[in-house]
Parts: structure tokens; C-alpha cells; sequence
């Protein structure tokens, strides 16, 4: 049971989302469209963990990743993204994410990877 | 460890009492205990029988002198009865012997010869009458006292002698006295005696046989156990395979043993079995073992593991060796990979992470292993590391494969500078006006540089340079840049430092040098030296466009390709404006009035090279059309046409191909005349029109200078169709003619192939997305290359940039996107917001698709960024995209369709007709 921050630009991948960390006990406490949204948020939520898409208008994922680590040394923040690259991947990480799903989700991996990061 | 030792003390306790239970068995060796059981019996039953005898003897002597006495005792007794006055020492005359034979003791015939010198009674005897003793043949004839042993043996006698008394009577019948008879106790003991040490000696002998006996049948019968025993010893020690495979068999088998050898057979053939079969396995493992081992020692990588304490294992490939420089048994692993000292810090991290990668699991492990550098510089040699995880037992064992890439990289590195190279001399070539510009400035640079050195210009000295270094670097020299850049660092450090020689003419001159002469090797020895016009060789342009497509890789020629191109090659328009003053030319020699030749259509560039027949035989359609098919200004006035006749090119580029369209208005082809001309020469003609390009064939009657042999258009024809194309003609009589001429592009692999490699990983994540994990069975078509594509009702539109740049085109109809979105919505839905989602969902597909396809590519150093998708819904789109070519790739399912194009993005793209619904 963790208090989780969805960032996608994608109404249906944040839906998915919110359905699927429902399903497995967490607690969806916000939502945000681009990274910019997603910085706000995470001032005034303080969420447990993050899940951030990579691509989006306004303020990309990575840097999102990068701003929210300024704020909250501490942060967990997966990393969603379509992009099965690994350089993307490892980019990602060295900025500070703590973990990655490379899309299309599955619920089951979608949990275990939040859990294992819950477990850090 | 403990339970090691306790194993140990076990073993030890083990072995001891092995070797006591061994030095038992040799002192109760078969052979052995058989003689001792037989020596136990023998004695056994020996004082049995002993025992036996003297009890049997002694009761025989008793009944025999019982018998003895008895009778002579009543012989006596019927002597004294009748002679009562005989004398009483008479009566013992008869018993006399004298030196008795011991042998025959008791042999005692009565007729016995008398003793010729001692006197010996067999019997003693003892008369008394009325109480009285009268006489005692013992006291008389042996005066002696008895000894001890006599008294002994006398009181034995007494057991086995049996006195007799008999009475005396008279006349009258009346007993006067008795008579008592006594077996001499000297003979019995005599008798006794002798009987006793003949059955001693008897004894001793049946003894003596019965051990001889044991020795001679004894082994007989261990025979068989003494073979199996050798047998089983030779087994043991020596020859296994013989030992196992000989059969058991004796020359006279006991059952028992017979048995046993049986049994010890069978199991030999098991054990022979059994060691066959590990024989077998154990040289499988020893092929196996050498491989690995041949493997390990040949194979071009460093592989080696190290465990938890992070020591180098000591089963690892000899190129580890070659690749560290020693011998790694037992390091650690963080001094083999970081040995110098300044390289602490990395080192720290990767131990640190390592340790974290033992200590953690799964996915969390997962991370850090991703973590561990990919690249590493050891010994001057870059190295690319690759790790695998896994597990002996349940230590966990880091396997670490080193692949040296110096070589690679060196040739990289090589190809890289050639590659700048090559662009600054195309950048010169296309360019020389600017570059020729810049190289003047310089050389006025440098003549007055020396003086601002002098004046300490400091700040002005460096703008310059500054600005020199920039200007060249957009041109690629590479060697006067890195120079410029190094003045440029000094002067801004310590310019009071530099020595005035730097800031020479021909110092400054000379940082130019290299890079010119690069330029100058291929273009010409007098480019860029004189100001404007600079002329390059045709054949120095063929070359470096050759050394291009060899070292550039395809994105990069793709943008330096066109450009040297240019320099050689020709627009089709202008190739063919040559012609207009040969058309006027012409039409004033034969006094036809025509328009000047009008060209229109795109600038289409050609390699004129490979053109250059089909161009040089356009000659014969310009000069049968001013001399045959525009007619005179009278003949065309009274058709009603203008006055002067007129020529039209019209160029286009059709993707594969190009397109040469050849008006005229003059009179036509009489092709009905061409074809009687064809009957009457006896020619085969397929179709009427086919006829304008027959040889030998012309619809003039007779030929003139200029034309009219009918072999022209043949000529045309086939130049043409040696590169592939095609030509036809329309031709209407008295209104014109029109030749259509298309001419195939060359083919270029580099051009080509990229998009379709891409649309091949494209088509991979399809497969694994649409098709396995959502089970949509669509099926696609083939590749299709085109200018031009149709639009499905919705597209996305996604942006790569990267090594490639692309605009990749997702266009799908809404009943496949309803269809796919069971799969990839997770929350429930009813169908009213489909819609409101359905550009999302779009945009979310290709994502997914276009960002799985990209793992293709993760091996190369490409790194792709993927734009966010841009969706359009439309009824009909349609894309034309002229200068390149669309790839493209179309997928079914039922009525649903999808379908991906690739747009490579180095030149424009239009799209018309987009009708937002």
C-alpha cells in the first residue's frame, strides 16, 4: 500500500495505470500530463513513488526525473516507456530513476517492479 | 570444516578397525582353523576312545582272572579234597614258569616246559585249614616287601584282579578249609602295562596319520576358495578389465564355491557393465573437458568468474592473460580491471556495485547488473564487458567475458578522420567559392598577425582566431582547426609565453598546409589557388564520390552524396536544352518555321555518364520531327494550325524512374504506310505502332541528308532498353506526335535499403505485440515502395531523429483500433468514450510499436529519439512525397486494416487533400 503519482501524457496509459496499482492495493493520489505537472505535484503530494512516462509535451520524463531528485533526493520513480533501448534505459537510471517497465504493461510487472522498488 | 574433521576421525576410526579385523582374519586363515578344528577333534575323540579302553581292559581282566582264579583255585581245592597230604607247593607246580616272554602274558598253555633258571608263578595262591594259614606260595617265593608303586599297582589290581576261593572238602564232604587263587599281580601289572603303552603308541600313530592326512587333503579342499581368493586378488590389483571380463570356471567345482564364483561372476559383469558405461561418460566428459579447454585457449575473448569473495576463479581463458598482462589466479577482480592508481574511485564503484549484485536479487540485481560499465580502458585497450550471472550450487558466480575492440576502434578512429577528411574535400569541392574566400582571408591574416602579436593585441588576436577556427570547422579541416584551437587556449592562458615564431606568415601558413594539400591531392593541384572559378576534374569527382560511398555511412552519404552529385550531374532539362539550337538550326536549313523547344518538369539530376546514349540518340526524334513532322507554313495553315510548328520536352521523375515525354504538332506518323512498306520489304511487325521504331523503315520516300534512312528511332529504342526502360509513341495523323520515353534509375543500395531494414524491426514488434501477445492474427503484405501512399481514417504521425531520420506514418481504420483496444485498455469501458479515446489509443499503438521496433538497433551505436506522436482523423489522406521514395508496410485482420510507411525526412514531404471529417 503506497501513495503513487501517475505521469503520462496518455489518458489511457493513465487510466491503465490507475487501474492496475488499484487492483494491487496502492493508492493512486495523483495524476499528471507532462513532467512540468508532474514536479508541481510532487511538491504538494509527496508521493511514495512515481511512475513517469518518457516522452511527453512540455517537460520530458527524464527531465522530470532530474527535477523531482532536486527536490527529494530520496524519490522513487519508475521510468515508463515504450523505447526498448538500452542507452534510453540506463540514461534514465543515471539521472536517478530507480527502476524502468518498457511497454505495452502487464499488471503483473507493473506490481513487482513497484514493489521491488517499495523494498529499497 | 568441523563436520570435514569429523568425516576425517570417522574414516580414521574406520581404517583402524579395517586394520584390526585384518590382522585377526590372518591369524584365523581358513587352513588354519580347518587344522585346528581337526587337531581339537582328533584329541577329542583320541582320550574318548583312551578312556573307553582302559574301562573295557579293565573289565575284561577282571572277568578273565575271575575265570582264571576260579578255575584254578577249584582244581586246587578238588586236589587237596582228594589228596589231602599232597604237598601244598605242589599244588602251584603247574602255574611254573620260568622267564615268561612279556608278549604272551596271559598265554598259558598248561604243558608249558619249566623255567630253566627263575621260578615264576602264574598264580599265588593261599590254602587255610580250620582258620589257620598253612600256606602262603608268596611268602616263599617272594620275600621282598612290596614297593610303592607295587602297592599302587597292587591297589589298581585289586580293581581288575578278582581273587577266587574254593573250599577244601574231605572224604566225607565236610569242608576242612579253603583254598584262595590270586592271578599273579606281577603278570596282570605286566599284561596291563603292556596293553596300556601299545595303546599309547597306537594313539600316538593314529595321530600322526590323521595330521599327514589333514596336510595332504586339507588343501584339496580349500582349493577352490584359495583360487577364488587369487582370483579376486588379481581382480583387486591388477588387470581390472581382464579380471572383469574372464569368466570363473574350476577344473572341480564345490558347490559352495561354485556359488560363490557364480555370484562373484555376476557381479564382475555388472561392475564391467558399470565401468563400460563410466568409461564411456568419463571420456564424453574428457572430450568435452579438452573442448572447453581448446575453446578456452583459443577463443579471442577474456572470460573468467569471480565469486562472492570477488576473486578471479582459476579456470579462465588465456586471452584474459594477453588482455590484462598477467596472470589472474586469485585477485581481485577490482584490481585487474582498475590496476592504476588515479583509477580508485571507479574502482570503489565497481566493487561496490559488485558486492551489491551478490548481495541482492532479482529485479533489484537486475538494476545494478545493467549498472556495470559496458566499456572499459585497460593496458591501452578498449574493451567491451559483457557480464552473466550464474549460479555453482548455490554460491553465485559472476562470469565476466572481456571482447578487446582496440583493433575496432583504431579502424574507427581511422574511418572517422578519413570520413572528416572526405567532407572537407567534397564541403571544398561544392563550396570553393566560400572556401576559396576564407583561405584568402586567411592568408591576409596571417601576413599581419605577426604585427598584433608585436602590439600585444591580445583580445583581438584571439577573436580572429576564434572566428577562423569556427569558419573552418564548418568546412572540416580538421588539422588547422585543432591548431587554431590550441593557439587559441595559449593566448587566453599565457600569451607573454608564446613564442613570436607561432605568429610568422609561413608559421600560420603552414597550420593550412596539411589540410590543403588533402584538398589538393583530390581535386587538383590549382584548386583554390586562384580567387573565383575553381573547375574540377570529372574523373577527381567520380573518385571521391566512389571513397564516399566506401567510408560514409549511409545517413551520412545520403547528405554528402547529392551534393557531390551535383557537381556531375546534369538536369535532364539542361542535358536536353542542348538540342534547342540544333532545332533551330535545323528548322532554318530546312525552311520550317518552329517555336524554340520548350522543356518543362522538374529538375530531375542525372549521372549524364550513364545517360549519355540514350541523350546523344534523342537526336533522331528532334530531327524526324523538324524534318518530317512539322510541315511547311503553308501546309500547317491550311490545317488550321499556328504557323510555326511546335516542340515540347516535358520531364518528370516517377520515383524508380524518369519520365521524357516528346510533343510535336506536326502531321503524324502515316503508320498504314509504314506497315505496306513492312509487307512489301517482307518484314514482321507486332503492332502498327511498334512500326516507327523498325529499321530500315521510313515513311519518306526517299531519304534525305538529314533523316529519313528509318534507322534512327531504332537506335533510340534500343539505347533505351539497354538501360532497362521503355518507349512508346501516340501518333495521330495531321495532329501531332507524342513519344513517351521512361528511363529506370540506377539502382543505389546504399539509398535503399535503410528504410526496409527499419520496416523490418517495425514489423518485428508487430508480430510480437499484435500478433503473439494480443492474438489479432493479421496478416501482412509485401514491402511496397512508392512516391506516393493513401492514408487509412486515422494516422499518427511520429518524428525519429537519430542516425536515421525518419517520419513514420501509423494509419489504421477505426474498427482495428476498436478491435486492438480490448487488448490494451485495462479499466472497464463502455463503448460511448471509445471515440473520445480513440486518438489516444492511436498514439499509445505507435508508441508501443515504433519504441519496441527500436531494440533492433540496440547493438549499434544509433540512439533514436522518439518524437510524440501527432494524430489526424481524416477520411482520405493521400501523401506524394517526390523526391524519395515511401516504404511501406500493410496489415489485415477481417475489415480491419494497418499500416506503417517511412518517409526519410532529409527532403520535404507533402500531404494533400487532408479532409478533416
Amino acid at each position: 500500500m503506497a501513495k503513487i503519482l501517475i505521469v503520462d501524457d496518455s489518458i489511457i496509459m493513465r487510466k491503465n495505470l490507475e487501474y492496475i496499482l488499484r487492483q494491487g492495493g496502492h493508492e493512486v493520489i495523483g495524476q499528471a500530463i507532462n513532467g512540468r505537472q508532474a514536479v508541481e505535484m510532487y511538491e504538494t503530494l509527496k508521493p511514495d513513488l512515481v511512475t513517469m512516462d518518457i516522452s511527453m509535451p512540455m517537460m520530458s520524463g527524464t527531465d522530470a526525473v532530474t527535477e523531482i531528485l532536486k527536490l527529494d533526493p530520496l524519490a522513487r520513480i519508475v521510468m515508463i516507456s515504450a523505447i526498448n533501448q538500452k542507452q534510453m534505459v540506463f540514461e534514465a537510471i543515471k539521472n536517478g530513476a530507480k527502476h524502468y517497465i518498457v511497454k505495452p504493461i502487464e499488471a503483473d510487472n507493473v506490481l513487482k517492479t513497484i514493489d521491488s522498488v517499495l523494498q529499497l | 570444516m568441523s563436520e570435514l574433521k569429523a568425516r576425517d576421525k570417522e574414516g580414521a576410526k574406520k581404517t583402524k578397525q579395517w586394520l584390526l579385523y585384518k590382522k585377526r582374519a590372518v591369524k584365523n586363515s581358513l587352513k588354519r582353523r580347518l587344522m585346528r578344528a581337526f587337531r581339537t577333534l582328533n584329541l577329542l575323540s583320541l582320550t574318548l576312545m583312551f578312556a573307553m579302553i582302559i574301562f573295557l581292559m579293565s573289565i575284561g581282566f577282571n572277568a578273565l582272572t575271575g575265570l582264571i582264579s576260579e578255575s584254578v583255585a577249584s582244581q586246587m581245592a578238588n586236589a587237596l579234597s582228594l589228596h589231602p597230604d599232597m604237598p601244598y607247593d605242589s599244588l602251584g607246580e603247574p602255574y611254573r614258569l620260568t622267564a615268561l616272554p612279556e608278549d604272551l602274558p596271559e598265554d598259558r598253555p598248561a604243558g608249558m616246559p619249566s623255567p630253566p633258571n627263575e621260578t615264576f608263578y602264574l598264580i599265588q595262591y593261599m590254602i587255610v585249614k580250620d582258620n589257620q594259614v598253612v600256606y602262603e606260595s608268596i611268602s616263599r617265593d617272594q620275600q621282598r616287601p612290596p614297593r610303592k608303586e607295587e602297592l599302587q599297582s597292587r591297589s589298581l589290581l585289586n580293581y581288575i584282579s578278582v581273587p577266587s576261593t574254593q573250599r577244601i572238602t574231605n572224604a566225607t564232604g565236610q569242608t576242612v578249609g579253603s583254598v584262595r587263587v590270586d592271578v599273579n599281580p606281577i603278570l596282570l601289572y605286566i599284561a596291563f602295562t603292556g596293553l596300556f603303552v601299545s595303546l599309547v603308541i597306537g594313539s600316538i600313530f593314529v595321530l600322526i596319520i590323521s595330521q599327514i592326512g589333514m596336510r595332504v587333503f586339507g588343501p584339496v579342499v580349500i582349493k577352490p576358495l584359495n583360487e577364488l581368493e587369487k582370483r579376486m586378488g588379481d581382480m583387486a590389483n591388477g588387470d581390472l578389465h581382464a579380471a572383469l571380463q574372464s569368466e570363473m570356471m574350476f577344473k572341480k567345482p564345490v558347490l559352495e564355491v561354485m556359488q560363490l564364483s557364480e555370484h562373484a561372476n555376476k557381479i564382475m559383469h555388472r561392475m564391467h557393465d558399470y565401468i563400460v558405461d563410466l568409461e564411456k561418460q568419463q571420456n564424453a566428459v574428457k572430450d568435452q573437458m579438452a573442448k572447453i579447454q581448446a575453446i578456452f585457449q583459443k577463443i579471442d575473448q577474456g572470460i573468467f568468474q569471480i565469486d562472492e569473495s570477488l576473486r578471479i576463479q582459476p579456470a579462465y581463458s588465456l586471452e584474459c592473460e594477453k588482455i590484462v598482462g598477467r596472470q589472474l589466479g586469485h585477485l581481485t577482480i577490482g584490481e585487474v580491471l582498475f590496476p592504476e592508481s588515479h583509477q580508485e574511485g571507479e574502482r570503489i564503484f565497481f566493487v561496490e556495485l559488485l558486492d551489491k549484485i551478490f548481495k541482492t536479487k532479482g529485479m533489484e540485481q537486475e538494476v545494478f547488473l545493467s549498472l556495470l560499465p559496458d566499456f572499459l580502458e585497460l593496458n591501452g585497450r578498449w574493451l567491451n564487458i559483457d557480464y552473466k550471472l550464474s549460479y555453482d550450487g548455490s554460491q553465485p558466480m559472476l562470469m565476466i567475458v572481456m571482447s578487446d575492440l582496440t583493433e575496432k576502434r583504431q579502424m574507427e578512429a581511422q574511418m572517422q578522420q578519413e570520413q572528416s577528411m572526405l567532407k572537407m574535400v567534397v564541403k571544398a569541392m561544392i563550396q570553393s567559392e566560400e572556401v576559396g574566400h576564407l583561405l584568402r582571408a586567411y592568408e591576409a591574416f596571417s601576413e599581419n598577425a605577426m604585427e598584433l602579436f608585436m602590439q600585444k593585441e591580445w583580445s583581438f588576436l584571439i577573436r580572429e582566431i576564434h572566428t577562423f577556427k569556427g569558419s573552418f570547422s564548418q568546412y572540416d579541416w580538421t588539422h588547422l582547426v585543432a591548431a587554431l584551437n590550441q593557439m587559441e587556449n595559449d593566448l587566453m592562458s599565457s600569451p607573454e609565453s608564446i613564442s613570436s615564431a607561432q605568429f610568422s606568415q609561413d608559421a600560420l601558413l603552414s597550420l593550412a598546409a596539411k589540410d590543403l594539400e588533402v584538398i589538393r591531392m583530390h581535386a587538383g593541384e590549382e584548386f583554390l589557388k586562384v580567387s573565383t572559378v575553381c573547375l574540377v576534374d570529372k574523373d577527381k569527382i567520380l573518385k571521391v564520390e566512389d571513397r564516399v560511398k566506401e567510408l560514409l555511412s549511409r545517413e551520412e552519404s545520403r547528405e554528402i552524396l547529392p551534393l557531390i552529385r551535383e557537381l556531375r550531374y546534369v538536369s535532364i532539362k539542361k542535358i536536353l536544352n542542348q538540342y534547342s539550337t540544333y532545332v533551330q538550326k535545323l528548322s532554318e536549313r530546312l525552311e520550317k518555321e518552329i517555336n524554340p523547344l520548350k522543356i518543362t518538369g522538374v529538375e530531375a539530376l542525372v549521372d549524364p555518364d550513364y545517360y549519355s546514349e540514350v541523350f546523344r540518340t534523342f537526336v533522331h526524334l528532334f530531327r524526324n520531327s523538324v524534318d518530317h513532322g512539322i510541315e511547311s507554313a503553308e501546309e500547317r495553315m491550311a490545317a488550321g494550325k499556328t504557323l510555326a510548328g511546335n516542340l515540347e520536352i516535358q520531364v518528370k521523375d516517377l520515383g524508380a524512374a524518369f519520365e521524357v515525354i516528346f510533343l510535336d504538332d506536326g502531321k503524324g506518323i502515316d503508320l498504314e504506310r509504314l506497315a505496306e512498306k513492312a509487307r512489301q520489304k517482307n518484314i514482321d511487325y507486332g503492332q502498327l505502332k511498334d512500326l516507327a521504331f523498325v529499321d530500315g523503315l521510313s515513311s519518306k520516300e526517299e531519304a534525305t541528308l538529314i533523316s529519313g534512312k528509318g534507322y534512327g528511332l531504332a537506335a533510340l529504342k534500343s539505347a533505351v532498353e539497354a538501360l532497362g526502360g521503355h518507349i512508346s509513341v501516340d501518333t495521330e495523323l495531321g495532329r501531332g506526335t507524342r513519344f513517351k520515353i521512361q528511363l529506370p534509375k540506377p539502382m543505389d543500395v546504399n539509398d535503399l535499403t535503410s528504410p526496409e531494414e527499419f520496416i523490418k524491426g517495425v514489423d518485428d514488434s508487430v508480430q510480437a505485440l499484435i500478433v503473439q501477445k494480443y492474438g489479432v492474427i493479421i496478416t501482412s503484405n509485401e514491402v511496397r515502395i512508392d512516391n506516393h501512399i493513401e492514408l487509412d481514417e486515422m494516422t499518427a504521425i511520429i518524428n525519429l531523429k537519430g542516425t536515421m531520420n525518419l517520419i513514420i506514418l501509423l494509419s489504421v481504420n477505426r474498427s482495428m483500433l476498436h478491435r486492438l483496444s480490448n487488448h490494451m485498455i485495462f479499466y472497464d469501458l463502455n463503448d460511448e468514450n471509445l471515440s473520445e479515446i480513440e486518438e489516444d489509443l492511436l498514439g499509445e499503438l505507435a508508441n508501443t510499436l515504433i519504441g519496441n521496433s527500436l531494440k533492433d538497433f540496440d547493438h549499434r551505436e544509433d540512439i533514436f529519439h522518439l518524437g510524440i506522436p501527432v494524430i489526424m482523423s481524416h477520411s482520405e489522406g493521400y501523401v506524394k512525397y517526390s523526391q524519395d521514395m515511401i516504404t511501406s508496410r500493410f496489415y489485415e485482420f477481417e475489415t480491419n486494416r494497418l499500416s506503417i510507411h517511412l518517409i526519410p525526412i532529409h527532403s520535404e514531404y507533402i500531404i494533400k487533400r487532408v479532409e478533416e471529417i
